[in-house]
C-alpha cells in the first residue's frame, strides 16, 4: 500500500507531516460516480446512522424493560401493530432493532479505535527501536495472532464476565496485533527517509521523531485498514454477543436477538430481521472499505 | 534445503509458540478474572466459606502465579484441562469425543472454499471488468459480510425446512448407527466399512453445514486469488509464455495461477482458523456434535474450564495447520528448496 494514499482525495500540496489537508469534493464526486458500490455503501450507512440517532421517535414501542413486554403477544408473526413481529417476551422486534443500531455501530468503531491505537503504538515502537525490542514485541504480537480473533475474544470475555464493556475490551485484545504488525512495517519503510535524518540532526528527541515525524507519514494505510476493518469488527462483536458474551440480554442488540431466537427456529421473524440487519450494515461498511482502498491504492486503480 | 532440515527447523520454531499460547491462556484464565474462584465455582458453592477456602487450597490459588502456571502447564501437558462445570466430565474427555466431528466438518469446508474460491478468483481476474467479474466480486463481498450464524439459519430454513432437500442437523439420521470409529470421520469410516447407506447419509448431513461454513473463507480466498492473479497476469513471464505459442489455457494455469498460488497457500492457515471460529457459531444451529458447539455451550453457560480448554485446543490446531502449510510451501515455492 502506498504511504501517500490519502493524497488522491486531498490536494496533494501538503509537505510531509503538515497537518490538515483539504478535501477535494470534485474528486470525491468523481470517485463516487466511478464506484457505485461505494455510493450504495455510504447511503446504507447513513440510513443506519439516522435510524440510530432518531430511534426514540421512530420506534413504535418501548424496546426494553417491563413495559416492553406483552405476555398476550408472545412470538407473534409480523402484523400491523408489530411490523417485524414480537420476541419471546412479547417485545416489538422492530423497536429493538432500531435501538440496537445505537449499540452495534459505536461498539465496532470503538474496537477499531482502541485496537488500532494500541497496535500502532506497539508496532511503531518495535519498528523504531529495532533490535531485541523489535524481536520481543513482534514475538508477543505473533502469539496473539495464533488465536482466531473470535476465539481469543471469547476466552477473554468469558474470563471478564459478559457485558458490553467487557466485550469491547475482549475484542480490542484480539484486534491490536494486526495493526502492530502493519505499523511496524510502515515505520520501517519511513525510517530511512532523509527528513527523519534531518529531524534527528537538529537534535529532536526520540519520542518526537517517532510520534511527530515518522508516525504522521506512516498513518495513511492504517486509516485505510481501519475503514476496511470496521465491518469485520461489527461482525465479530455480533458473534460474541451471539455467544452470550456481549451485552446483557435485556439490552436490545442484534447478535443477542438472533441468539435468543434459535430455540424458536420456526419463528423466522425472530432471527431473520436482526440477522439481515447485521448483514446489511456489514456489507455497506465493506463496500465503503473496498471503495476507499480502490481510491487510495494506485496499484489497484491501474488494473 | 532438504525437507528434513526444513521440517526440523519448523518444529523448533513451533515450540516457543506453543509455550507462549499456553501462557496467554493461563493469564486469561487465572489473572484476568477479578476472582477466579467465582468463575470456576457455581454460585451456590460461593456462599459457603469452607468450600471456597478448600477450593483455593486444592487448586493452589493461594500460591504465587508463576508456581500456579508451572503446575497448570504440567497438567495440560498430561492432557488435564480440569473438569467442565456443565458436563461434570473432564474437559479433555469432552473435547476428544467432540473433536473428530469438527475436524471432519472443517476439512470438507476448507476443501469447498479453496476449490470455489480459487476458481472464482481466477475467472474474475481473467475476465476482469466483464459482468462475470462483477458477479464474482459481489458474491465474494457478500460472503465476507454475512454473519455465519445468520447464513446457517437462512440455509437451514431454505434447504432443510422449505425445500426439504437436506437434513437440518446432526451427523447422521437418528435411526442409523455410527460406523466403527477408525478415523472419526463418518464419511471415511463408512467407506472403510463398505456401508453405502451410512456414507450417503453422512454426506447429506455434511453438505449444508460445510457449505455454510465455507462461504466466509471462500469470499476472502476469491478476493485474494483475484488480486494475486491480476498481479501475476501482468508479469513479463506471461508475455514470454504467450510468445512461445502456448495455448492460452496453459499460459493462465501453468504460468499465471502457479505463481499466484503462493499468497493463497499462505492464507490457508488463516482460513482454517476462521473456519474453526465459524464452527463455534454454527455447530449449535445444526446440532453438530463438535467442539464448536461445545465451545458455544461452555461460553454461554459460563463454563470456564470448558471455554479455556477449547481456546487452547483451537490455538494448537492453528499452529498444527500452519505447520502443514509450511510443508506445502516447500513444494509450491521452489525458492525455499533452493535456499
Amino acid at each position: 500500500m502506498s504511504t501517500s494514499s490519502i493524497s488522491s482525495l486531498t490536494r496533494a500540496s501538503a509537505p510531509p507531516s503538515a497537518g490538515r489537508a483539504r478535501v477535494d469534493w470534485r474528486a470525491v464526486r468523481h470517485q463516487l460516480k466511478q464506484n457505485p458500490l461505494l455510493l450504495v455503501g455510504l447511503v446504507v450507512l447513513i440510513f443506519f446512522l439516522l435510524i440510530g440517532i432518531f430511534a426514540e421517535s421512530l420506534a413504535p414501542h418501548e424496546p426494553r424493560g417491563g413495559e416492553a413486554q406483552n405476555m398476550a403477544k408472545l412470538r407473534q408473526p409480523p402484523d400491523a401493530e408489530n411490523p417485524f413481529g414480537t420476541d419471546q417476551l412479547g417485545r416489538d422486534i422492530l423497536s429493538r432493532l432500531l435501538y440496537g443500531t445505537r449499540l452495534t455501530i459505536p461498539s465496532g468503531f470503538l474496537v477499531i479505535l482502541f485496537g488500532s491505537a494500541i497496535g500502532s503504538a506497539v508496532g511503531a515502537i518495535a519498528g523504531y527501536l529495532g533490535g531485541s525490542w523489535d524481536e520481543l514485541l513482534m514475538r508477543v504480537t505473533e502469539l496473539f495472532m495464533a488465536f482466531p480473533t473470535i476465539i481469543l475474544a471469547m476466552a477473554v470475555a468469558a474470563a471478564l464476565g459478559p457485558s458490553t464493556r467487557n466485550a469491547i475490551i475482549a475484542l480490542t485484545i484480539a484486534w491490536w496485533p494486526f495493526y502492530a504488525r502493519m505499523m511496524r512495517g510502515l515505520v520501517l519503510s519511513v525510517k530511512p527517509n532523509e527528513f527523519v535524518e534531518a529531524t534527528r540532526s537538529i537534535g529532536a528527541s526520540r519520542p518526537y521523531i517517532l510520534f511527530r515525524t515518522i508516525t504522521p507519514n506512516a498513518i495513511a494505510p492504517i486509516i485505510v485498514m481501519m475503514t476496511l476493518d470496521i465491518g469485520n469488527a461489527i461482525l465479530v462483536f455480533a458473534g460474541l454477543s451471539f455467544l452470550g458474551l456481549g451485552p446483557d440480554p435485556t439490552i436490545p442488540e442484534w447478535g443477542q436477538m438472533v441468539a435468543s431466537s434459535i430455540d424458536y427456529f420456526a419463528k423466522w421473524w425472530m432471527w431473520f430481521y436482526p440477522g439481515m440487519s447485521i448483514a446489511l450494515l456489514v456489507m455497506a461498511l465493506n463496500f465503503i472499505g473496498d471503495g476507499v482502498r480502490d481510491i487510495t491504492d494506485p496499484r489497484l486503480r491501474k488494473m | 534445503m532438504l525437507i528434513h532440515t526444513y521440517l526440523l527447523r519448523r518444529i523448533f520454531l513451533a515450540i516457543p509458540t506453543i509455550f507462549g499460547i499456553s501462557l496467554i491462556v493461563f493469564v486469561i484464565a487465572n489473572a484476568l478474572p477479578a476472582d477466579p474462584v467465582s468463575s470456576f465455582l457455581p454460585n451456590s458453592a460461593l456462599e459457603n466459606q469452607t468450600i471456597v477456602e478448600e477450593f483455593r487450597r486444592k487448586w493452589g490459588l493461594d500460591r504465587p502465579l508463576h508456581e500456579q502456571y508451572l503446575s497448570w502447564l504440567g497438567n495440560v501437558i498430561q492432557g488435564d484441562f480440569g473438569t467442565s462445570l456443565r458436563s461434570k466430565r473432564p474437559v479433555s474427555q469432552d473435547i476428544s469425543s467432540f473433536l473428530p466431528a469438527t475436524i471432519e466438518l472443517s476439512t470438507y469446508a476448507i476443501m469447498i472454499s479453496l476449490t470455489c474460491g480459487v476458481t472464482l478468483g481466477v475467472i474474475s481476474a481473467v475476465w476482469r471488468g466483464m459482468p462475470v467479474d462483477y458477479l464474482a466480486r459481489i458474491l465474494a463481498l457478500i460472503g465476507v459480510s454475512f454473519p455465519v450464524f445468520v447464513l446457517a439459519l437462512l440455509g437451514k430454513r431454505l434447504f432443510a425446512v422449505e425445500l426439504e432437500w437436506l437434513p437440518s442437523g446432526r451427523r447422521l439420521d437418528l435411526l442409523l448407527r455410527a460406523p466403527p470409529g477408525i478415523t472419526g470421520f463418518f464419511t471415511i469410516d463408512s467407506l472403510l466399512a463398505g456401508n453405502w447407506r451410512v456414507l450417503q447419509n453422512a454426506i447429506s448431513h455434511l453438505a449444508l453445514p460445510s457449505v455454510v461454513l465455507a462461504v466466509f473463507s471462500m469470499g476472502f480466498i476469491t478476493r485474494l486469488t483475484r488480486s494475486a492473479m491480476l498481479e501475476s497476469l501482468g508479469q513479463d513471464y506471461m508475455r514470454t509464455a504467450r510468445s512461445k505459442g502456448l495455448r492460452e489455457r496453459i499460459v493462465i494455469i501453468r504460468h499465471g495461477l502457479r505463481n499466484a498460488l503462493i499468497p493463497v497457500v499462505t492464507i490457508i492457515g488463516l482460513s482454517y482458523s476462521s473456519l474453526l471460529a465459524g464452527a463455534v457459531l454454527t455447530e449449535s444451529i445444526f446440532s453438530w456434535p463438535g467442539i464448536g458447539r461445545y465451545a458455544f455451550l461452555s461460553a454461554s453457560s459460563q463454563d470456564f474450564p470448558g471455554t479455556m480448554g477449547v481456546t487452547m485446543l483451537i490455538a494448537l490446531i492453528y499452529v498444527g495447520v500452519n505447520f502443514l502449510v509450511d510443508i506445502l510451501y516447500f513444494f509450491v515455492d521452489p525458492r525455499i528448496r533452493a535456499a
